[in-house]
């Protein structure tokens, strides 16, 4: 059982211009991350793929049990 | 007063090591901070200025040296900034219609209003942005 509490977000501003958000659940090595969309919301967009990333970690967890 | 007078009063070099295990306003804690000479790539080959990594209210900083003293501090206030509206559920409603734009311009007007970024500057930032609470 993954610890969502344990999940590491990466903000990585990329010399070419744009900004990177990823997770990172360490116990699993699973990891996503998306080139934030510089018009849109920075916490709307970390609420999306927070989401995609635990529809994803669940699906680890029951491939795993 | 010359001008090298005036240079040596005005110039003020941020020391990152004041950062580092530095507790902020909202309870964030900056681990620890870092600048490096090496370029930041990662696995695929993308190079980056800086890097913010968190686990829940913990960040640790990279950041590539070689910036002007203007450019650090603003990039620490960003950094920060940033990553604070991240870490947590509820962020204060000031942020969280902040696109990357929003979080620059931020942290330019922190700049501006305040001058180098320093431990007591980043506690008001966040003050100024609606994080409360240690």
């Amino acid at each position: 059982m993954v610890d969502r509490d344990k999940i590491q977000f990466d903000l990585i501003k990329l010399a070419g211009g744009g900004r990177i958000l990823r997770l990172t659940e360490p116990q699993s090595g699973l990891a996503l991350e998306k080139k934030l969309a510089p018009a849109d919301t920075v916490v709307r967009q970390k609420e999306s793929l927070l989401r995609a990333f635990e529809a994803a970690l669940t699906r680890v967890e029951l491939a795993a049990a | 007063m010359d001008d090298w007078g005036k240079w040596r009063l005005n110039f003020t070099v941020i020391d990152i090591r004041q950062f580092k295990n530095l507790r902020l306003h909202g309870g964030f804690i900056i681990k620890d901070i870092g600048l490096t000479d090496e370029p930041i790539v990662d696995a695929i080959g993308r190079e980056a200025v800086a890097q913010t990594s968190g686990i829940a209210r913990e960040f640790r900083l990279l950041i590539r040296a070689g910036l002007s003293e203007p450019e650090l501090s603003i990039t620490l206030y960003h950094e920060i900034l940033e990553a604070a509206s991240v870490a947590i559920a509820s962020p204060p409603a000031t942020v969280t219609d902040f696109n990357e734009a929003d979080f620059e311009r931020a942290a330019r007007e922190a700049h501006e209003r305040w001058g180098n970024a320093s431990p007591a500057n980043l506690n008001l930032l966040l003050q100024f942005h609606g994080f409360r609470g240690q």
